[in-house]
């Protein structure tokens, strides 16, 4: 099996009190890893170190194949596309420019197919980077990332500030780039339902650490969430309950289960990603 | 490496011109000193610092962040900020030696004191401040890195304009000082990058 | 070939595809022979993932519905009347288990649920 990315016992401290503590996982070449958690969870964190922008301080990152350190890695981020949240060109660059720049930069720029991006964003070519939106800037740095023919994206928040419509475009053509099935990504979201759809895997960071690292329809298939009194609840058999639960005021609890262990007869509703995620942390304060 | 420059340039390439329209006022200032030279300096001064400019302003648009994930080395990014004050400063040293030539033109009696010589000192001074203040500016950001900067230009450009002045009177051998800041800006330099890469490998951005 | 998933039903995605590919096959929408999407083409179209389409195509290859040509994709096999019969067969099967169960909630006794299967064949 080839992986597009392997991160074996990562860890990284700050001495102002943040630390990723110990986090393995692999994204299998082909596939989608969507990372989720909460803000200052360690998505850009893990992103950074991956790609050898900070130091790490314990552990073993090897990007399509090369180990992260290995004086090789700078020949590999040529196929590596990167978006970062904060959009980060030049203010005073234009489309053009920024053309330039990259084609003496990565050796597979494809200038055709980053004017193709351009036109379909409706970019404008010659006005000032600090006067395009939010949306535009992103939109810009998806061009540039997708432009190099890439084997692995890493995109941090790319759909994070747009419009659903936008996103749902942005969504699309990320979709796109995994027909090939040696194109990759890892992508960061703390908005869920965007990873809900197309990922093949979902990795949760929580406070530095990682949840869980398993494949999305396993899942949904093992969870689900259950709707019933606080009676009821506690006349389950033990561990059928995962993480927290929510109660409202009117006696009924919402708590996450284990579908395979409920009773039979008991009525399971569909617990998405985000509510997994939820519970999870919810659990995860209660201790 | 000359992707960054190129970036570098389109930054810069506005300030450039605006600088370069100086040159008419500058020349006309200097026709009031004794010296040919003496407003002239700023434009390798300018040169000089044109690196630390291109520091701040990455930092500032958050291209830093996103230059460590491009294929580029450490390395090279360091070697291009060098390069790009070299640069700058060279063609600081000719816009600065073509106003030397039209002040001599409209001023044909000989100068008190050797102009294309302070030029080269300047040019060799000027270098060894860049040496000096990129990895500072690598070290302690841009905010107080400029205000740094501010002090020792004005410094500098007011220790030219007074050795316009009083170096005629001294006996001092200009060739050898001249080769002594040669050598300094060299060693300088070298110096210099080593501790500027260094200082970007253990940088957390 | 139709395939219409509900990311909010109880059953999984895969099972769904699984179900409608073998529905096509055995009411002969698909014909032997015909070819599949490829499993990735299948999840991209579908906006799902891989992991989920190639599941449900193991299983279908797996009973043998379709049967895979490295480095030319999937492919419909050859119906097997037996396989049709058995499958069938296990499809009464669960509606017997549904209608028993509808029966008890109803209290209606054996020959009571023998005479509304009669009439039912009657209207054939």
């Amino acid at each position: 099996m080839n992986y597009a990315l392997e991160i074996k016992n990562l860890s990284k401290h700050y001495k102002k009190g943040f630390s990723l503590e110990n986090v393995s996982f692999c994204l299998p070449s082909g596939c989608i890893l969507g990372l989720i958690g909460e803000n200052g969870a360690g998505k850009s964190t893990t992103i950074r170190l991956i790609m050898n922008a900070i130091q790490r301080d314990e552990g073993e990152i090897s990007v399509l194949g090369t180990d992260s350190h290995s004086p090789e890695f700078t020949r590999v981020k040529q196929e590596v596309g990167v978006v970062l949240d904060e959009a980060n060109f030049p203010e005073v660059l234009n489309v053009r420019q920024v053309n330039k720049v990259m084609q003496n930069i990565f050796t597979q720029w494809d200038e055709g197919m980053y004017f193709d991006y351009i036109q379909k964003f409706s970019l404008p070519e010659k006005k000032m980077f600090k006067k395009f939106s939010r949306g535009m800037k992103m939109k810009l740095s998806i061009a540039v990332a997708l432009s190099h023919h890439p084997r692995l994206l890493l995109l941090d928040e790319a759909t994070g500030g747009l419009d659903p419509i936008v996103r749902d475009e942005i969504l699309d053509i990320f979709n796109e780039f995994t027909r090939q099935d040696d194109h990759s990504i890892l992508m960061s979201s703390h908005i869920v339902s965007d990873l809900e759809k197309s990922c093949d895997y979902i990795a949760f960071l929580h406070k530095g650490k990682l949840l869980f690292c398993e494949e999305k329809d396993k899942l949904l298939e093992t969870y689900g969430i259950l709707h019933c009194t606080r009676d009821e609840l506690e006349k389950l058999p033990r561990g059928v309950v995962q993480g927290g639960i929510r109660s409202s005021d009117y006696g009924g609890v919402e708590a996450l289960v284990l579908r395979k262990q409920v009773p039979v007869g008991i009525k399971v509703d569909y617990a998405g990603i985000e509510e997994i995620m939820v519970h999870f942390v919810k659990g995860e304060h209660a201790e | 490496m000359k992707g960054i420059l190129l970036k570098d340039f389109y930054i810069i390439r506005r300030q450039i011109v605006i600088v370069s329209l100086f040159l008419i006022p500058l020349v006309v200032l200097t026709l009031s000193s004794p010296s040919s030279v003496t407003f002239l300096v700023i434009f390798i001064l300018l040169g000089a610092i044109m690196p630390t400019a291109a520091l701040s302003y990455d930092g500032r648009s958050k291209w830093d962040k996103l230059q460590r994930m491009l294929p580029v080395s450490g390395e090279k990014i360091v070697m291009g900020k060098y390069l790009l004050g070299w640069i700058c400063a060279g063609i600081g040293w000719i816009l600065a030696v073509m106003g030397m030539v039209v002040v001599r033109a409209f001023r044909p009696e000989k100068d008190s004191v050797p102009a294309f010589t302070i030029l080269l000192m300047i040019l060799l001074a000027s270098s060894i401040l860049e040496a000096v203040m990129i990895p500072i500016f690598m070290k302690i950001g841009p905010e107080k890195g400029s205000i740094l900067m501010m002090l020792i230009c004005a410094f500098m450009g007011g220790i030219g304009g007074i050795l316009g002045d009083i170096v005629p009177n001294w006996h001092i051998d200009l060739q050898q000082i001249t080769a002594i800041l040669l050598a300094a800006a060299v060693l300088g330099n070298f110096l210099s990058i080593l501790i500027s890469m260094h200082i970007y490998r253990n940088q957390e951005v | 070939m139709e395939i219409l998933i509900s990311r909010v039903d109880s059953q999984p995605i895969y099972n769904q595809i699984y179900s409608q590919i073998k529905g096509h096959i055995l009411s002969g929408r698909l014909q032997e022979g015909d070819v599949l999407p490829s499993i990735r083409a299948l999840a991209k179209d579908l906006r799902i993932s891989v992991i989920t389409t190639k599941r449900a195509y193991d299983e279908l290859e797996q009973e043998g519905f379709i049967y895979t040509v490295a480095g030319k994709g999937c492919f419909v096999a050859k119906k097997d009347t037996n396989r049709l019969r058995q499958e069938n067969l296990k499809k009464l099967k669960e509606l017997m288990r549904k209608v028993a169960a509808l029966a008890r909630l109803c209290g209606l006794t054996e020959h009571e649920i023998m005479e509304i299967y009669h009439n039912s064949t009657k209207e054939e």
